[in-house]
């Protein structure tokens, strides 16, 4: 395999990662235009001299962020859109390679290198993105290091930090149909919308007493719900967190194969189901990303698990008289960010994953989401609440989208459990979705309330339309 | 970087794939030419587009497709149908010949109604000078335009033969009839109305009402009026406008996924279409550039019903049908598109595979 400017780069990032603290932003406008053109043509060279380069580049450190930034004005083509038919061979090549694989440099082990402004398209603005202005990315406009781990807090303590592996891929044409050019609507179904569709029980486990939520098999009312949003001219469709069993999972796909190819429908978002793999004592609670023909096209296990404090049962009426109930998953060790054509950087973070500051902060930050997927099971969702807040400030510094989806049971069960202590709080219309979008200085919000009850299929459909929505504040 | 050695380089690259059966670098492989061609298109390059499909052509002579990659069957049959469509512009022959920024100088020329200097049609025309200079220089040669000098400056003017052939340029009302029949062909493909509403508003035209009628003899009326059709471009002229529509008309065309064979996989009983899995290739980036330079070739085939209905049922007593032609005017018809053999045969276990059917297109 031949080696190219990215790799290279890639070798480059971390010297300058190591040096950043010496390198001065305002030195390159300063370097010796001869040391430039030197690079410049090093870089260019057809085919590439790796070799060489690198014989040149480590006889003075200052040279490796003059290579790495002719080797990052090399790419911009790639971002701006270049007609590929005047492309030269090498760029037509690395184009290819990102359309395939969606990172530029052949070796990975030490991270992939990537655009920054996605070669698909984006959904958002990146400027409204909060940049860094720290670490090697600041002196490159066009590529992106992801490395292969992302720092992240620890799956049962916030105040620990653990490692998870980061993978990065990119969807191709034709997996992934055309977005819309107006706005987009979106339709979001709780599934779970009675309290006999979910079931929370508790058990032990070892020395910890866990909790484990299955939804019931809510067949035929998904085929309903997908028939009915697929009519409504719905571009994505989301479901909330453990409101699909495997058997609800599998009628879905098989739901958005048959109405999703004639209709307007481009991804399916799974909320999540519990998935049970060989040889793990305990499910994952995974969240799939379907496309228009209702083909997995990735998924993401949940990172972190939400372990109920004694005060968190006693508000839905739960049994917490043996201390914290730790929920009964396995939790996963990778996180997935996905290219789609057209829409950009989209990654799922589950729940708790959107109150933990990382790798949520990182990734939106570094690799510039565009659209972020938190599927959550949880009561009335509304703007005084932890998803608001946490969906709010992520979409303000990352200058993304965010869209949050709920079920209706523990907004059912708190109620009853309010009745139960005689406290006269009863949510009639509970919150099932709350979006944020990046709007210059701040963020607007939208809260979605459900205003049907009982066991017909319930579902909203919603416009993607910032400007109606609410101005948030972001703490 | 010429475009014949872009060409090449990709063709080359297809060619590896397909040798190493790597499904995934078919795609990219085709959907980088598709690209290219939309490129040559919109930049009215008609000497890279004779070397593309001449490129593709001999491609397509001499390619064996395994059979596990028989699905990539539809897309090299769409492109080569494109592109040999591209390649057929209607109107007057002379009209055929000029590129796109000749045809819109012509255009400036023949709104302004004075006779401009060569910066004033630079301006109007949106090119800079330097292609302005080279393409009056065409366009005289031609006997399209003449020049004079009125002081200092050289004004430039349209011949009487200028303004037949600004004349023979299809104008808005052609494509918008062209436009018409089209949505009308996609609702005979039992597109519902509802489909149809949305892909236009999709494609940024308005239509006013869709009105769908069957008679008892099952023959389906249809009528489309199609209003606010000129989609916006800020201070465009009818040349973009009609580029804007063709655009639409393009994607359309890929949004319709119509047909072509039986699809294949898993969900072989659902309505997929192989089409669905082609046409997105041209949903990939820059969808502007993609879309502006699709509608070009769009533009330059008011035959797409036809063939696109052909592509679809490949049967041509069933195109004599939907047009109410005899049998025999509809294998002429099709013949001059190019289109009585447009069956690409993959070949099975074949130790002396045969080649895919050389097209008779031009």
């Amino acid at each position: 395999m031949t080696s190219s400017p990215a790799d290279l780069f890639l070798s480059l990032w971390a010297t300058i990662e190591a040096d950043k603290a010496s390198l001065d932003l305002t030195m390159p406008p300063t370097f010796d235009a001869n040391l430039k053109r030197v690079a410049r043509s090093l870089v260019q060279a057809e085919p590439f001299d790796m070799e060489r380069a690198v014989q040149w580049t480590a006889a003075d450190p200052i040279r490796a962020l003059v290579v790495a930034q002719a080797i990052d004005n090399y790419y911009a083509p790639l971002s701006e859109g270049s007609k590929v038919v005047h492309l030269p061979t090498g760029l037509r090549q690395a184009r290819r390679r990102l359309r395939r694989d969606g990172w530029l440099a052949n070796v990975i082990h030490g991270g992939s290198v990537i655009l920054r402004r996605p070669l698909s398209g984006r959904w958002s603005d990146p400027a409204m993105a909060v940049p860094e202005g720290e670490g090697a990315a600041a002196f490159f406009d066009t590529l992106l290091v992801a490395p292969p781990t992302v720092e992240a807090t620890s799956p049962d303590d916030p105040s620990q930090p653990s490692q998870v592996s980061l993978r990065f891929l990119s969807c191709r044409p034709d997996q992934v149909r055309l977005p819309p050019t107006t706005s987009w609507k979106v339709g979001l179904a709780p599934v779970t919308q009675e309290l006999c569709d979910l079931a929370i029980s508790n058990g032990s486990h070892g020395r910890f007493t866990c909790y484990d939520s299955v939804a019931a098999d809510l067949t035929n009312r998904i085929f309903t719900i997908v028939q009915a949003l697929c009519e409504a001219g719905c571009h994505l469709i989301a479901f909330p967190e453990m409101a699909l069993s495997p058997a609800t999972l599998d009628a879905l796909k098989a739901a958005v194969a048959i109405h999703g190819p004639n209709s307007q429908l481009m991804l399916v978002l799974a909320g999540s189901t519990p998935t049970h793999l060989p040889g793990a004592d305990r499910p994952f609670n995974r969240s799939c990303t379907l496309n228009h023909r209702g083909e997995v096209l990735f998924s993401q296990d949940k990172l972190a698990r939400w372990n109920l404090t004694t005060s968190t049962c006693d508000r839905y009426g739960l049994d917490g008289s043996s201390g914290m109930l730790m929920e009964h998953i396995e939790v996963g060790t990778e996180l997935v960010v996905a290219e789609l054509p057209g829409l950009g950087r989209f990654a799922t973070l589950i729940c708790e994953d959107l109150g933990r500051t990382q790798p949520g902060s990182w990734i939106r930050k570094n690799l510039l989401l565009d659209l972020q997927f938190t599927p959550v099971m949880d009561s009335d969702l509304h703007f005084e609440r932890w998803s608001a807040i946490d969906g709010s400030r992520a979409a303000y510094e990352g200058g993304c989208r965010v869209l949050v989806a709920s079920s209706l049971p523990l907004s059912l069960m708190q109620n009853d459990a309010n009745a139960a202590r005689s406290i006269d709080i009863k949510v009639e219309h509970p919150g099932i979705g709350l979006f944020f979008d990046r709007i210059e200085e701040g963020v607007r919000g939208l809260q979605i309330k459900t205003h049907s009850a009982g066991s017909e299929p319930i579902y909203e459909v919603v416009e993607w339309d910032p400007s109606t929505w609410n101005d948030l504040n972001i703490t | 970087m010429t475009a014949a050695t872009a060409i090449g380089e990709t063709i080359e690259f297809l060619a590896a794939s397909l040798e190493t059966d790597n499904v995934p670098d078919w795609d990219v492989g085709v959907h980088d030419l598709l690209e290219m061609v939309i490129d040559l298109i919109s930049e009215g390059d008609a000497e890279g587009l004779h070397a593309f499909y001449a490129a593709v052509e001999r491609f397509r002579s001499t390619v064996h497709v395994p059979i596990a990659m028989a699905d990539i069957a539809p897309q090299l049959q769409v492109l080569t149908t494109l592109l040999s469509l591209a390649a057929v512009r209607p109107g007057q022959k002379q009209t055929e010949e000029l590129a796109l920024r000749e045809q819109k100088i012509l255009r400036v020329l023949d709104d302004a109604g004075t006779p401009l200097d060569n910066s004033q049609l630079a301006s109007r025309s949106g090119h800079d000078q330097a292609v302005v200079s080279r393409a009056l220089r065409q366009l005289r040669a031609a006997g399209l335009v003449t020049a004079h000098r009125d002081w200092r400056r050289k004004l430039n003017q349209l011949t009487d033969k200028g303004r037949e052939i600004v004349d023979a340029m299809a104008g808005p009302e052609n494509v918008r009839e062209h436009l018409s029949v089209f949505l009308a062909k996609l609702l005979e493909a039992d597109a519902r109305p509802a489909d149809v509403w949305a892909i236009a508003h999709k494609a940024g035209v308005k239509i006013e009402s869709v009105l769908v009628s069957k008679r008892n003899s099952g023959v389906t009326d249809v009528e489309v009026d199609i209003a606010n059709w000129r989609i916006s471009v800020p201070g465009e002229s009818d040349q973009q406008a009609r580029f804007q529509l063709a655009k639409g008309l393009a994607r359309l065309a890929a949004l319709a996924e119509f047909p072509i064979s039986a699809p294949k996989g898993e969900h072989a009983d659902l309505p997929l279409t192989p089409m669905a899995h082609a046409l997105p290739l041209w949903q990939g980036s820059r969808q502007d550039a993609v879309f502006e330079s699709i509608c070009t070739s769009a533009l330059l085939m008011p035959e797409l019903p036809t063939t696109l209905l052909y592509l679809k049922c490949g049967d041509v007593l069933q195109v004599a049908d939907a047009f109410k032609v005899t049998e025999d005017r509809a294998v002429e018809r099709l013949q001059q598109l190019g289109l009585h053999q447009p069956t690409i045969v993959v070949s099975q276990d074949d130790p002396q595979p045969e080649p895919f059917p050389k097209s008779s297109l031009h």
